[in-house]
């Protein structure tokens, strides 16, 4: 985290020419390499502009043997001859170092460099930002957007460096032949691009449009076969079939104006191309009919011509797709840029037993709704803490402050006396084992996924932690033991299983809190119980905070936290509650409201 | 292939057309080379002014159909082959809408939704390519090197011999472009799984201070990917100057070859040569769009195998039934069943009898079968070995058009559709009016959330739901559930992610609204089943007890587990 901190940046406008800037700052590091591509470029351009020379001279050779009865010099045809392959062959090697040097280095430095900067990013994002932001959303700035940036990226280095030069260095040489062919051919040069950009800008808002609609289409497609049990319960292939007629024919209708646009581009650059051509064969024969120019000349023009259409291309298409790429690069940028979390004032570690205070701590996920207000509430080390309520009511809030995941407005919240927003995240979090309702495992074996919780456990503290869990029993029964790969979708072991492991690593990890949600009873009965033994065991003289669902887990806790609306309404013992009569009773009692 | 014949069919008048223009505009390009060695033999040679500028003339006529067949070519085929993706994925879609349970699954809704959408999407980028490719390509290199023999039979043949080493070298080159493709798109996969896995997981990740681990992890994902990436490119990078190096080195052997030819045979002339070195660059472009569409066509055939397997699914006959009422009851005998290719039951021996009016609660853990149960009900299956009826007929009498009219399910797996809240309720029942709607809401327990919003009923619900928490997701399928008009109501598993409290209230009031109606109740809360008339405890595919909640209490020692484990402790009766 050796990183400067940045302000703030959310709702900045992102300018063209900033991102261009910033572009170019990031292109920075690889200038050596675009240094070198434009050294490489230099040369193959000479290179192949002295081939059209070396054919200038043989075709002068073999038109005067036809029309002139001059023989032809075989000595000095060889060695031209022998001359023009070394051009080419050069010629050849040298872009093929251009495109392997290019490729590599736009790649390896700037795709996958920017890929990593953002997988850094996210070490240091607010778990606010993670929360609120779909993951396919995050995912597709990495993803897709690096990739459109560095396709960008390197159109444009070869547009500038190969296009540029040669655009140059052909030009030249055109009117060091004659300026008559030279003018033909380059006047109709700024035409071309102009047509181009014009049609490749309209083309590339139309994909965009397009992209939009397939987005939709896409979206719904997915949506009907993710709920094909409901679509067919109520009957609704019907509606279905019409709603995608609709968006398909709005899709085709982008579609086929898209094709149509970028289809326009090769055709005018081969009709300037064409019409370059006849220009360049009408002059020329005019010209070497008065002898002002030879045959070999004409040849020579009408190759360097040739060579013209490759940039022209390239420009056109570069030209196009750079609102799209800028696009690209301004969300990529403004990930980049979001605010992280900040850092630690006092790097103090509270070296108590667990005592956990709230003092006058106010909380609001959006300004406008406060939701934590003024919550007071002392905990004594091994004290159990449940919070009850309704769903979304914000219980988890509870976790989130206590966690740091997301900072507090007001007052403070102190673990043996320290202020927990003086410390370092990592730190903080070390006090605290936490084992969630969402099991999250990850795609690896049951022995990583429970040695996850530290760093550098032996093989024998995995097996304990794991036994602790009552997780040992059915570890033993999978094919591999404590070997088998959870797969992606975790659907080789039961969610009761997965809850074990969550538990085996919160054993692991021997944290002296524990932050516990309580799994909803989606497991069988026996792995259940197993769940509840582990459970109570783990919490045997730990401060914990346990989010409860089953009521049975209420009663004998220290403190019963009462969450409705966001804001603790009750708090107490089990009996003091129910003395109360208010809402924990309410809620209490509720289970049984219908037997009667 | 024969699919995908079968969707060009409609357009064979357009693609001869294409086909015709495009052979029409190679032959215009063709001949320029052709007309500009006139210009130098007869031309310049004879010092013949009108005729350059008369055979120039011909020339801009050339470039002028050229574009012309170029451009009406572009709007032809921008128009027929996104129809011709759009009607394969129309179809596709209406096809998987119509597919049983069995055959879905047997493919799996990730891969349905790849092939409908990208594999689709993939066909139409290369389509349109397929005609251009097998028109100009052939004419370019047929046509330049039959026009070369105009003065010689040596450069066509060597024109000839260096195009083929062209295509096959570019054909070999490009061969091993697909594995590295290949293996580039799977450590995508790898990485976007560990972002996923990151991003959701992000709690758990902070909790354990792996911030640092998991960017490691993203970071070799990322290298591995990078370096397949890398490798394809680099050799598709190639092609183009190797094959230009290639045909350039034809050029030289021509001149050379050609100097030599014309002392020897007096019919070749200097223009024919040149013309010769200009059709060297016609076939370099067609040998490269040939050897690119080589490269594409492994994948084409992947994607159109995909697609084909799912037209190839055999039609269900179509349900042509009128519709029929029928009466709450629904009785199971016996029944047993397992999901297709799985060599284990997920029930068995089921028997059970649900009289019209009663409220059943179905009550066991995760995995004991309990929506497999939903799912025969429904006549999601129709292979389940045993006697089923609904109202009194036997389901082998009836359509599952019949059996879905008469029964209304709140599924285990909420379904927000996007859209507003009275669409989605409204598929429950289409002709249901704003009054209706706003009842079923009011049931569900939505009042608050619809009146909370300054839209109401239009407030828009965004794919997936991702807008409304899980509770407020239950309460619309729920409504959804109960706007249709049906004898039997299910609901699977849809008070999950409500709390006691408002659980209690729903109740209340749909045990008001339904009245009369069968209620079959899922659940693992057994706080939700003791308000049933009667539970039925099931474990392990198995029915193992039934009756009242006290009953179950005394009899069956699963229900009494699953109440001590729920329930236990300072509840007192």
């Amino acid at each position: 985290m050796s990183k400067k901190i940045k302000t703030p940046k959310t709702k900045k406008e992102y300018s063209a020419l900033r991102t261009i800037k910033r572009l170019v700052r990031d292109l920075k590091p690889i200038a050596w390499a675009i240094a070198i591509a434009g050294l490489i470029c230099c040369g193959s351009v000479w290179l192949g502009v002295l081939a059209p020379r070396i054919v200038n001279d043989l075709t002068n050779m073999i038109y005067n043997y036809g029309a002139k009865g001059t023989p032809i010099d075989f000595v000095q045809m060889g060695s031209l001859s022998v001359n023009l392959a070394l051009a080419y062959v050069g010629s050849s090697l040298l872009s093929i170092a251009m495109t392997v040097l290019m490729t590599n280095i736009s790649s390896r430095f700037f795709t996958k460099g920017l890929r990593i900067r953002i997988s850094d990013k996210l070490q240091r994002l607010p778990v606010s930002f993670i929360d609120s932001t779909p993951n396919g959303e995050i995912l597709s700035r990495m993803m897709n957007d690096v990739s459109n940036m560095s396709n960008t990226v390197y159109v444009i280095i070869e547009t500038l460096l190969n296009g540029l030069v040669r655009i140059v260095v052909i030009t030249y040489c055109l009117y060091s032949i004659n300026w008559i062919m030279a003018t033909a051919v380059v006047v109709l040069v700024p035409l071309s691009i102009f047509l181009s950009a014009f049609i490749s800008s309209k083309s590339e808002k139309s994909w965009h449009d397009f992209r939009k609609v397939n987005g939709n289409l896409y979206a719904f497609i997915e949506e009907d076969y993710t709920g094909f049990d409901t679509v067919k319960a109520f009957n609704l292939e019907e509606r279905q079939k019409k709603i995608c007629d609709e968006i398909s024919d709005k899709y085709r209708a982008k579609v086929r104006r898209g094709y149509y646009l970028s289809g326009l581009i090769r055709p005018i650059i081969a009709l300037t191309n064409n019409i370059a051509y006849v220009a360049v064969c009408i002059a020329g024969g005019l010209l070497a009919i008065n002898d002002a120019v030879s045959v070999g000349d004409v040849m020579e023009v009408i190759l360097l011509a040739k060579m013209f259409a490759g940039p022209l291309e390239s420009i056109a298409n570069g030209m196009g797709s750079i609102q799209h790429t800028l696009a690209c690069a301004n969300r990529v940028y403004a990930l980049l840029d979001r605010e992280e979390m900040s850092k630690a004032i006092s790097g103090d570690v509270p070296h108590g037993q667990g005592e956990v205070v709230f003092d006058h701590v106010y909380f609001a996920y959006d300004k406008d709704k406060p939701l934590i207000k003024d919550l007071n509430l002392t905990v004594k080390a091994g004290q159990k803490v449940a919070l009850v309520g309704p769903t979304g009511g914000g219980k988890t809030t509870i976790v989130n402050l206590l966690m740091r995941f997301y900072d507090i407005d007001e007052g403070k919240i102190t673990i043996d006396g320290v202020d927990t927003s003086e410390m370092d995240r990592a730190a903080l979090r070390e006090q605290f084992g936490m084992v969630l309702q969402d099991t999250w495992l990850f795609n690896g074996t049951v022995y990583d996924n429970i040695a996850y919780g530290k760093d550098d456990a032996t093989f024998d503290e995995v097996v304990e932690a794991a036994k602790k869990a009552h997780a040992d029993f059915f570890i033993e029964t999978l094919p591999q033991g404590y070997n088998t790969v959870i797969n992606e979708e975790s659907t080789n072991i039961s969610s009761g299983q997965k809850q074990l492991l969550t538990i085996a690593r919160s054993y692991l990890a021997n944290r002296k809190m524990l932050i516990l949600d309580e799994a909803t009873s989606n497991v069988d009965t026996r792995t259940e119980i197993l769940i509840q033994r582990a459970m109570d065991e783990l919490l045997k003289g730990r401060t914990s905070f346990v989010i409860a669902h089953r009521l049975s887990t209420i009663v004998n806790s220290d403190v019963i936290l009462v969450i409705n609306n966001g804001e603790v309404i009750e708090q107490g013992t089990h009996k003091q509650l129910m003395a109360k009569n208010g809402f924990y009773t309410k809620i209490y009692n509720s289970q049984y409201e219908l037997l009667k | 292939m024969k699919h995908l014949l079968k969707f060009i069919k409609p357009f064979y008048k357009e693609i001869v057309l294409l086909m015709v223009l495009y052979a029409l505009s190679t032959l215009a390009s063709l001949f320029m080379p052709y007309v500009m060695s006139n210009i130098v033999e007869v031309g310049i040679k004879n010092g013949d002014l009108p005729y350059v500028l008369r055979e120039g003339g011909v020339m801009i006529a050339l470039a002028v159909a050229a574009l012309t067949c170029a451009l009406i070519t572009n709007r032809i085929s921008s128009n027929f082959s996104s129809k011709i993706a759009v009607n394969m994925r129309k179809t596709v879609f209406n096809k998987v809408n119509t597919l049983t349970f069995e055959q879905f699954s047997e493919i799996g809704t990730g891969s349905l939704i790849t092939r409908t959408t990208d594999d689709i999407g993939w066909m139409e980028e290369t389509i349109s390519q397929i005609p251009y490719v097998m028109i100009t390509c052939p004419i370019m290199f047929v046509g330049g090197i039959a026009l070369s023999f105009k003065g010689d039979w040596a450069l066509p043949l060597i024109l000839l011999g260096i195009s083929v080493a062209v295509l096959i070298v570019t054909t070999l080159i490009t061969s091993s472009l697909e594995k590295h493709w290949q293996r580039g798109d799977e450590y995508t996969d790898v990485q976007n799984r560990i972002i996923r896995e990151r991003l959701s997981g992000v709690r758990v990740v902070r909790a354990f201070d792996k911030d640092a681990y998991e960017h490691k992890r993203t970071a070799k994902a990322t290298d591995e990917m990078n370096n397949s990436f890398v490798r394809a490119n680099t050799i598709s990078g190639l092609v183009s100057p190797i094959a230009s190096l290639f045909l350039n080195v034809a050029t030289v052997v021509i001149i050379y070859v050609g100097a030599l030819r014309v002392q020897s045979n007096p019919s070749l002339k200097a223009g024919d040569i040149l013309a010769t070195i200009q059709y060297i660059a016609l076939i370099a472009n067609a040998v490269l769009v040939l050897s690119w569409t080589i490269s594409f066509v492994p994948h084409i055939k992947v994607s159109m195998k995909r697609i084909s397997a799912i037209l190839d699914i055999k039609d269900v006959e179509a349900d042509n039934s009128v519709c029929q009422v029928l009466k709450g009851d629904i009785s199971f005998d016996d029944v047993s069943f397992a999901y297709p290719g799985s060599a284990n039951n997920a029930l068995s021996n089921i028997s059970l009898n649900i009289a019209e009016g009663e409220i059943v609660g179905i009550i066991g853990g995760t995995g004991s079968g309990k929506t497999t149960l939903v799912k025969l009900l429904l006549d999601f299956y129709s292979s389940a070995q045993g006697i089923r009826t609904f109202g009194g007929k036997n389901y082998c009498e009836l359509t599952p058009a019949i059996v879905r009219d008469n029964v209304s399910v709140a599924l285990q797996k909420s379904m927000i559709f996007e859209g507003t809240v009275a669409d989605n309720v409204k598929m429950g029942n289409k002709d249901a009016t704003d009054e209706q709607v706003r009842e079923a809401l009011r049931i569900a327990q939505m009042t608050d959330f619809v009146d909370g919003k300054e839209e109401g009923l239009n407030f828009k619900l965004t794919q997936s739901g991702s807008n409304v928490s899980g509770g407020q997701k239950q309460r619309i399928n729920i409504a959804r559930a109960i706007i249709k008009p049906a004898s039997v109501y299910v609901f699977d598993d849809s008070f999950s992610a409500l709390d006691y409290l408002t659980e209690a209230n729903l109740r209340k009031e749909l045990n008001k609204y339904l009245a009369g109606k069968t209620q079959i109740i899922v659940t693992q809360r057994s706080a939700t089943a003791m308000r049933c008339d009667k539970v039925y405890i099931m474990d392990n595919g198995r029915i193992v007890g039934v009756g009242t909640h006290k009953q179950l209490l005394n009899s069956c020692r699963t229900y009494k587990e699953i109440y001590d484990s729920q329930m236990g402790g300072g509840i007192d009766e």
